[in-house]
């Protein structure tokens, strides 16, 4: 199977990209030229969080790129180079602690649906109906607006918005497995629910699952950086994509850099997680490999 | 001859054949040339942000609502041109004041007609003033501006062309108050034959139609797009000279939207912010209107805040120290911003009562470190070897989302707090939820707030900012109260005489700026991008746009 | 089950659907631990009586279930309440922005259906070669673009370094808007023999249109590829051309009908994600539709909006569902309404 991931050049390019996210973010301090400091503050519900500071200089604000500042400066003199490479940390973490809780979540609800069906599958499926009749936009946007500015809080509204979809789609895994052969030989020997469940229905249905959230991960970084862009995402002073590029949207005939590179690094991720996604897809469905 | 006649015909063909040639050519010549002159020469169009609420004068209170409903209906009194100090005739000739200092009595014009043609007397002047206090807006309560010195008894009919005024106390600002918007005179017929009056509810009509004497009338108004307003041609002043005829008030809330189309012509005039004024500056054809305004930028200190230390005006002395003024001024508002002494804006009568004009507080990181010092506020908090004051308390800077300016004035405040030992959050939120967070809580320390004028007198914001609520002031819930000062306030708002005037708020200065629970931060420069060939514009504080004056050459 | 019942028995399935959003909306705006009266009655210069008054209206008091059933009581009335930051009634706002949205979206859909059902096609037929994988690549970057940049590099390009297309806005300025009839200014302009607002009208249109319509087009695409390529290896097309049927006719005959079918689901699904993307494009287009007004509503707080444009959303977005299956059923005959 993997000789023909390998084979395909778009697969490698989208892996290549991932590796490449995933080594910036790992080792932006060593990659990027100016560093955030981190300060200890307590939060509203009285809890303490780190933020994440730039030194503002507005002497050199609004720098073209040169070889000091790659991707030039941004309207408070920060390095846009050092902000995208540190900026990937957040958006890394963005994508997955969404789609891994939204998939827990799925995997859950979903199974219990599918392997239960009845009531509990009626009522499960009449609530995701209701979540999927509202655009996911519309509703995360909905739900940032209530929780209030902050990342968490747009991690929070996507998680909401998005474990419908794994719900449904993994209730019609269960569904289509539960009815196979070596489940009903399972069951007929004793095996117990959380058994057939675990050991035998949840392997299986594992590797459409990846499929779907490799390629979810591409959307849910979008849908991010669209909350983000929209002004409700990340606190001011912080380095995310799409905040960046909505700070530099009215600057943008005067400084085109400002929000040209920022939009370049999203682009460069989701289309590296989207080619990843498909490579994996072309891989694990033998119906779509030609 | 046969022969001869086709040829005839031929070179006939030709001869046209070159002449609609030429003729091509020569118009698509003078299609090139008007590109390079005015585009829509007799249309002025402003690219603005927002839209109106409501073109109710009895409801408008926000400035976009009031410049269309002061562009359609006529006031008894007016400003002109870039003139604040004086107040001139409108469709009062003239008037006279009785000793009392309470009965005024206007004499009206006779000639002027209403838009749709009804003639304008003293019934539409008491039916307005009274429909105003009556309707009471719900929406907007503008209505309290006439309610400070009128009620439904105040205005007498004397005759079909005399009205008299007798106000419920003294006000040394009255006249100003009839030069707002709130005192248009609307046609009493046309109202009555769209839902009349009806006591606490704002009538539906008028909020998107009406009938006044005023230059223009309402073409239409698409809602989030532009309202557009065609000449009156009923208009008492004539139309001799030279005049725009139709007005086109577009909402474009994208900046770069705005200075493109003043660019390309497509917009006379434009909202341009600070930040973007770089775009516009220096093109051939563009201009760039800076004058200082009304608008005053206020750092707001809740002192009444959940961080108790806040509550120590020694804390908000060093804060007033900590807040680079001169970086505000150039880095958040590029230089487009005039220091703010106290509470009353340069160009308002007793701005000079404030220190001469002069600050009390300037950017002093080592002042603002003694201070805090000296009142026990030390840094002995070890957080990984950075030391900070107050237990490491944050004190909380908020700022409304999208607003670019004091999004820069609070990450550069907290760089200097930082500096200063003392730990902060900047956040933000939408502006309801922001307001909300400013009236209904004690969770903030230090807020952003702007502030314009109603009318042109000091009184309009000394009382508001630092009278105590007990006194209808701490508008912005500072937590603040000072009773001397209420005294002062009173009495340089009930007196009459200057010298007094002065002197009450000389004492009301000297006891708020060293208690102060506010940061007088500075005055916008009004900045709007214009084209060169839009001419009769003057910049006035307080009746911002008076299209009448306007013409394009 | 005859077509008429089950387009009864799926409209029938929509009201618990609409009580849901109902419920979902209602409580995620109404939790937030802010009161919008002062902002609605004018900030700070707001006075005691307006924010009383608005608090009034909005039974800001009441507890919230009672606040619910105020607002479904209103619902049944066909009344979705007033806009705090239009000043004017809900249903009046969405009426005056659901023509530019809805015109906006079918353009979006006219340029990305057509092109994404080509495209796979040729990319089919010609897999692996130069236009094959240029489609393949056209697609892949189309889903991945954010939306957003991908309009502001647009207007950078389009609008200020070539200015050959308008930045923003339906019409250009000054023009006054065709006479509505269907509130479309497209058809309206070509009814009523209007040419000047008919070509400013397309000529603004082109930018948010495409914008709108590209991550689409890359869908479409990719699904036509996919299924074309499916179905050009399935049984009957190998029997079909062993019997020696033209390439051209067993292509677009027998190929393209079935191939056709999962694209045609995708195209339902699209707009839900179309009324989505609408709310970006429209914000940097300045385009007077329902998006900009749902993100104003939702920044500005402005409960009743938000509802009242999720509400009308989820409605169109079920109903093309059910078009969708409609269609189904008339594209492929093995499909039967209602089983399963």
């Amino acid at each position: 199977m993997l000789h023909l991931f390998r084979r395909s050049l778009l697969s490698m390019i989208g892996l290549v990209l991932i590796l490449f996210l995933i080594i910036v973010a790992l080792f932006a301090p060593l990659i990027a030229s100016e560093h955030p400091s981190y300060v200890e503050v307590q939060t509203e519900q009285g809890t303490t969080r780190v933020e994440e500071r730039w030194e503002i200089h507005f002497d050199r604000k609004l720098q073209s790129p040169s070889l000091q500042h790659l991707f030039g400066t941004d309207d408070y003199g920060r390095d846009i180079f050092s902000m995208i490479v540190y900026g990937s940390q957040t958006s890394l973490r963005i994508c997955l602690m969404v789609v891994i809780i939204s998939t827990l979540a799925g995997i859950i609800l979903g199974g219990l649906a599918g392997y239960f069906g009845g009531v509990i599958d009626e009522v499960l499926m009449r609530i995701t109906d209701v979540f999927l009749a509202i655009p996911y936009l519309i509703l995360a946007l909905a739900v940032a607006a209530a929780l209030g500015r902050s990342i968490d809080h747009i991690m929070e509204a996507m998680i909401i918005t998005w474990w419908p979809s794994y719900a449904r789609l993994f209730r019609g895994q269960v569904l289509a497995i539960r009815e196979q052969q070596y489940v009903e030989a399972a069951r007929s020997v004793g095996a117990s629910n959380s058994r057939i469940l675990f050991r035998h229905i949840l392997p299986n249905s594992i590797a459409p699952l990846i499929v779907e959230i490799t390629l979810d991960l591409g959307a849910v970084l979008l849908v991010a950086a669209g909350l983000s862009f929209i002004g409700l995402g990340a606190s001011p002073g912080t380095a995310e994509w799409g905040l960046m590029i909505s700070e530099g949207r009215t600057l943008m005939f005067h400084a085109w850099w400002y929000v040209t590179f920022p939009g370049l690094a999203i682009l460069f991720v989701v289309l590296g997680f989207n080619l990843l996604g498909d490579g994996l897809r072309d891989v694990t469905d033998p119906k779509l490999r030609r | 001859m046969e022969r001869s006649s086709v040829r005839s015909m031929k070179a006939c063909a030709i001869a046209l054949l070159i002449c609609a040639v030429l003729l091509m050519t020569s118009l698509s010549g003078c299609v090139q040339q008007n590109q390079t002159t005015i585009k829509n020469p007799t249309t002025y169009v402003r690219y603005d942000i927002g839209e109106p609420k409501t073109l109710d004068p009895a409801e408008a209170y926000d400035s976009a609502s009031c410049d269309i409903v002061n562009n359609m209906y006529d006031r008894l009194v007016t400003y002109h041109g870039n003139d604040t100090l004086h107040i001139y005739p409108s469709l009062a000739l003239n008037w006279t004041v009785a000793s009392d200092q309470l009965t005024w009595t206007f004499h009206l014009r006779h000639d002027v007609l209403f838009s749709n043609g009804d003639p304008m007397n003293a019934t539409d002047v008491k039916y307005s003033f009274n429909r105003v206090i009556t309707v009471n807006s719900p929406d907007s309560s503008v209505a309290w501006i006439l309610e400070q010195c009128m009620n439904l008894n105040s205005t007498t009919i004397i005759d079909p062309y005399t009205v008299q005024i007798k106000l419920t106390n003294t006000y040394g600002g009255f006249l100003a108050l009839l030069a707002f918007s709130v005192a248009s005179i609307v046609d009493m017929k046309t109202v009555e034959a769209n839902g009349g009056i009806v006591a606490n509810t704002d009538n539906e009509w008028m909020k998107e139609n009406g009938v006044g004497t005023g230059p223009y009338q309402l073409d239409h108004w698409t809602h989030n797009s532009e309202v557009v307003l065609a000449k009156n041609l009923n208009y008492w002043g004539g139309w001799s000279g030279q005049h725009v005829d139709t007005v086109v008030v577009k909402s474009a809330d994208e900046a770069s939207t705005r200075i493109l189309a003043l660019e390309n012509g497509d917009a006379d005039f434009a909202y341009i912010p600070y930040g973007n004024l770089v775009d516009i500056n220096n093109k051939t054809g563009l201009f760039t209107v800076q004058e200082p305004s009304y608008n005053v930028v206020l750092g707001l200190f809740d002192t009444v805040s959940s961080n108790k230390f806040m509550a120590d005006k020694e804390v908000r002395r060093a804060l007033s120290y900590a807040f680079n003024y001169q970086s505000a001024i150039d880095d958040a508002f590029n230089s487009y911003l005039y220091r703010l002494p106290g509470c009353i804006p340069k160009g308002m009568p007793y701005y000079n009562t404030q220190n001469n004009g002069t600050s009390v507080y300037n950017y002093n990181l080592a002042m603002a470190d003694q201070i805090l010092n000296q009142s026990g506020y030390l840094r002995d908090f070890n957080f990984k070897g950075t030391y900070y004051r107050f237990n490491n308390t944050a004190i909380r800077l908020w700022y409304n989302s999208g607003n670019a300016e004091r999004q820069k004035m609070a990450l550069s405040f907290q760089q200097a707090l930082t500096d200063l030992g003392i730990n902060s959050i900047v956040s933000t939120e939408g502006w309801p939820q922001y307001l909300n967070r400013m009236y209904h809580t004690n969770e903030w320390d230090f807020m952003f707030l702007g502030w314009m004028p109603d009318y042109n007198d000091p009184d309009d914001y000394i009382a508001p900012f630092v009278g105590s609520a007990a006194n209808g002031g701490d508008t912005f819930h500072t937590g603040w109260a000072n009773a001397s000062v209420d005294s002062y306030i009173n009495q340089g708002k009930y007196t009459v005489d200057p010298t007094a005037r002065a002197a009450a708020y000389t004492a009301a200065f000297n006891i708020y700026i060293n208690d102060p629970s506010m940061i007088f931060i500075g005055q916008e420069t009004y900045t709007r991008g214009m084209r060169t060939w839009l001419h009769g514009y003057s910049y006035n504080p307080v009746l911002e746009y008076y299209y009448y004056d306007y013409y394009k050459a | 089950m005859k077509t008429w019942e089950y387009i009864v028995r799926r409209l029938i399935l929509l009201i618990p659907v609409i009580i849901g959003v109902t419920i979902i909306t209602f409580t995620v705006s109404h939790v937030i631990p802010a009161d919008p009266a002062r902002a609605f009655a004018g900030g700070p210069k707001a006075q005691p009586e307006a924010i009383a008054h608005i608090r009034a209206e909005l039974h800001l008091d009441e507890p919230l279930w009672k606040q619910y059933f105020f607002y479904l009581n209103d619902l049944i009335h066909l009344n979705l309440g007033k806009s705090y930051l239009e000043n004017r009634p809900v249903l009046e706002s969405l009426r005056d922005y659901f023509p530019a949205t809805f015109e906006l979206t079918m353009v979006a859909m006219l340029i990305a259906v057509p092109l994404g059902i080509i495209g796979g096609i040729i990319s089919a037929i010609k897999q692996n070669k130069i236009s094959d994988h240029f489609s393949r690549i056209i697609a892949i970057v189309g889903y991945s673009l954010p939306i957003f940049w991908l309009a502001l590099m647009l207007q950078y390009l389009f609008a200020y370094l070539v200015p050959i297309l308008p930045l923003e806005g339906r019409l250009s300025v000054g023009m006054v808007p065709p006479t509505t009839i269907t509130g479309f200014y497209v058809i309206d302009s070509i009814l009523t023999g209007n040419v000047a607002t008919l070509s400013s009208s397309l000529l603004h249109l082109i930018l948010p249109a495409f914008t709108l319509g590209f991550s689409t087009l890359a869908i479409i695409l990719r699904m036509t590829r996919s299924s074309m390529l499916e179905v050009m290896s399935a049984d009957y097309i190998r029997t079909a051309r062993a019997k020696g049927v033209p390439e051209r006719k067993v292509i677009y005959q027998h190929g393209l009908r079935n191939a056709l079918i999962p694209t045609l689901t995708v195209i339902g699904l699209q707009f839900g994600a179309l009324l989505s993307g609408a709310v970006l494009t429209e914000t940097i287009f300045n385009w007077p539709g329902m998006g900009r007004f749902a993100a104003n509503a939702v920044l500005g707080l402005d409960f009743n909006s938000v509802m009242g444009f999720t509400l009308i959303v989820a409605i169109i977005y079920v109903i093309a569902n059910l078009i969708v299956d409609l269609l189904y059923a008339m594209v492929d005959p093995r499909v039967k309404l209602g089983g399963g």
